[in-house]
């Protein structure tokens, strides 16, 4: 197992360095410096003083060498500092990143919680009204755009019933309230955004669910299951659902990014101040260290909900284990 | 049943593509006209979708804003299937390094908070149609570089293929007009359902600001003055996000019923 793991592990590294190359050539290519914001609009500012900051931001070197002195440094934990204010970047996510992965993984155990469930219930109840109301609920998921799904919400919990704050994450009062009053508190402003995050993949999940559970129910060791006389609760829960997870794994983790993504709006529509909003915020600003920070952050999310996945992988199919170790 | 739905859908798209076609005869305003005694009002006959903050008229912002979608919609998945094909169809063919680096390549995409690489482009290039076309297409070409792969893993061990070979058919032409033509089918479908998520891309690009920019109408950059109106008037927020919703839904399901009609081994 520990073999296995570290094989996945070192797999990883390549595409971190990836994505990471991908998206500085990306940002650093497109036209337009962050220096002109602060000089190009400033007619007091000399060329020679644009020239020296750029020097001291490192924007005067070839592309190449910028990348790899941005490497050496992370390799440090050393993500530089902001231009904005300065202030390290690794500071400006780390107070930020808590809430976004509150939100995200919210809003996984969500999807796990129900979308597994309705998608093998509606398997093994094919055809009835419960399995149509669940494909026709996988196909709106789909299909609605979140943000609209959310401010229709917002409007009806939080204007019209009055049920939720709006936005934000906490009331005026919030010093002034009792631990339990205060978690009471921040999860009342987070049930919306949790739910509407979970809505589209929920939709996903429990459809690929559906149709790897239909898939595995046909097989011929369900039918000798069934022929030993096992219950039906044994035969579905045990033999049907573990071998019917597995491609639900793997879509799952690939579900990772998309829930990064989409954090952007979320956290702009509900005014959380997460790592999507930062992120929103240090593109309009062009400010490169953070933006570079955020994607390296995002990126390693997104391989560790990969890593996960292949976990959950092979301790669901043991044959993952004993084929890669060889 | 199911071709009921297939047909209602086509039907839904044609006239989105006849509001996109005839929108100067469709709408019944200018979508740009400002009318300031007319601002914030509800549906009425006059305008029947109800009027914006500036009172220009909702429904032809909608009819106006259904070109944006399609182009949007139709190009970038063009780009996509294109990128696609072109990746695919040289790792299938050429198996080996050239097919590891590629898939190497494909996994490394799949990994990225796509819409964090989106938002990054477009804020830095400037948020063009074009610009939002070309972005949304370069990073949504992974599905359909894996589907055409595996096709021409299967179909160029096929006897025809060994056929052209003997014949002295060079590779271009057996990748060009043996093997992508009878590995297009789920292209077909994946690409129906990539039009939809480039809809929805762009609205919400636009809904944050950085998408179509006003004044030209899109679905996306008309739920813009949805937020500020919440409560006050709801048409604004109701109308042009049941568009995006039946249309995105639309395709979707159009692509249900064209997996079904080309592979009809997978139907249930």
């Amino acid at each position: 197992m520990l073999r296995y793991l570290a094989k996945r592990l070192i797999g990883l590294i390549p595409v971190f360095f990836g994505i990471t190359l991908i998206s500085f050539f990306v940002i650093h290519l497109a036209p337009g410096k962050p220096t002109d914001v602060a000089t190009s609009m400033n007619p007091k500012v000399s060329y020679e003083a644009r020239e020296r900051l750029e020097k001291l931001y490192g924007l005067d070197k070839p592309i190449y060498v910028q990348y790899f002195n941005w490497l050496k440094r992370v390799a440090a934990f050393d993500f530089g500092r902001s231009y904005i204010d300065d202030r390290p970047v690794s500071e400006r996510i780390a107070e930020r990143i808590p809430i976004t992965l509150l939100i995200n993984i919210s809003a996984m155990i969500l999807i796990l919680a129900i979308g597994i469930p309705l998608g093998v219930l509606s398997a093994v109840r094919r055809g009835t009204f419960l399995d149509r109301s669940t494909t026709v609920f996988s196909f709106i998921g789909f299909s609605v755009p979140e943000f609209w799904l959310a401010l229709l919400l917002m409007s009806l919990f939080s204007i019209t019933l009055g049920w939720l704050p709006i936005s934000g994450i906490k009331s005026f009062d919030f010093g002034r309230l009792s631990m339990g009053g205060k978690i009471l508190d921040v999860a009342r402003h987070l049930v919306l955004p949790v739910c509407i995050s979970a809505f589209g993949s929920l939709a996903g999940i429990s459809r690929y669910m559906r149709t790897a559970m239909i898939g595995v129910i046909h097989q011929d060791y369900i039918r000798t299951a069934r022929a030993k006389g096992l219950s039906e609760t044994k035969v579905i829960y045990k033999h049907a659902l573990k071998n019917a997870l597995l491609p639900v794994i793997t879509i799952l983790g690939l579900s990772v990014p998309g829930l990064i993504g989409s954090s952007v709006i979320f956290e702009s529509i509900f005014a959380i101040p997460g790592m999507g909003r930062l992120f929103y915020e240090s593109v309009m600003a062009r400010d490169y260290p953070t933006i570079m920070g955020v994607l390296s952050v995002g990126a390693l999310l997104t391989l560790l909900g990969n890593l996960l996945a292949d976990i959950a992988y092979s301790y669901a199919d043991p044959r993952i284990r004993v084929t890669e170790e060889e | 049943m199911k071709n009921k739905i297939t047909l209602i859908s086509l039907t839904f798209i044609v006239m989105i593509f006849i509001f996109a076609l005839f929108a100067p005869i469709i709408a019944r305003h200018d979508p740009s006209a400002i009318d300031t005694d007319a601002i914030l009002a509800a549906p009425s006959q006059a305008h029947i979708f109800g009027t914006d903050t500036l009172g220009r008229d909702i429904f032809s912002r909608i009819v106006y804003g259904s070109r944006i979608s399609l182009s949007i919609g139709f190009i970038a998945v063009g780009i996509a299937v294109l990128i696609g094909i072109f990746f695919g169809s040289i790792a299938g063919y050429y198996g080996g390094r050239v097919d590891s680096v590629l898939m190497r390549f494909v996994d490394i995409m799949l990994c990225f908070p796509t819409f964090f690489l989106i938002l990054a482009v477009i804020a830095m290039l400037e948020p063009s149609i074009f610009n939002i076309m070309a972005v949304i297409g370069i990073t949504s070409w992974m599905g359909v570089a894996r589907l055409i792969r595996s096709e021409i893993l299967t179909l160029k061990e096929r006897d025809y293929i060994a056929a052209a070979r003997v014949m002295g058919a060079s590779d271009v032409w057996i990748i060009v007009r043996h093997l992508i033509p009878n590995a297009i089918g789920p292209v077909l479908v994946s690409a129906t359902l990539g039009i939809g998520g480039a809809i929805l891309t762009e609205s919400a690009l636009s809904f944050l600001g950085i998408g179509v920019q006003p004044p030209t109408p899109s679905w996306g950059n008309i739920l813009m003055d949805g937020k500020s109106t919440l409560g006050v008037a709801w048409w604004l927020t109701v109308f042009p996000g049941l568009f995006i919703l039946f249309t995105v839904l639309a395709y979707n399901l159009l692509s249900e019923g064209l997996r079904d009609m080309l592979e009809p081994r997978l139907k249930e």
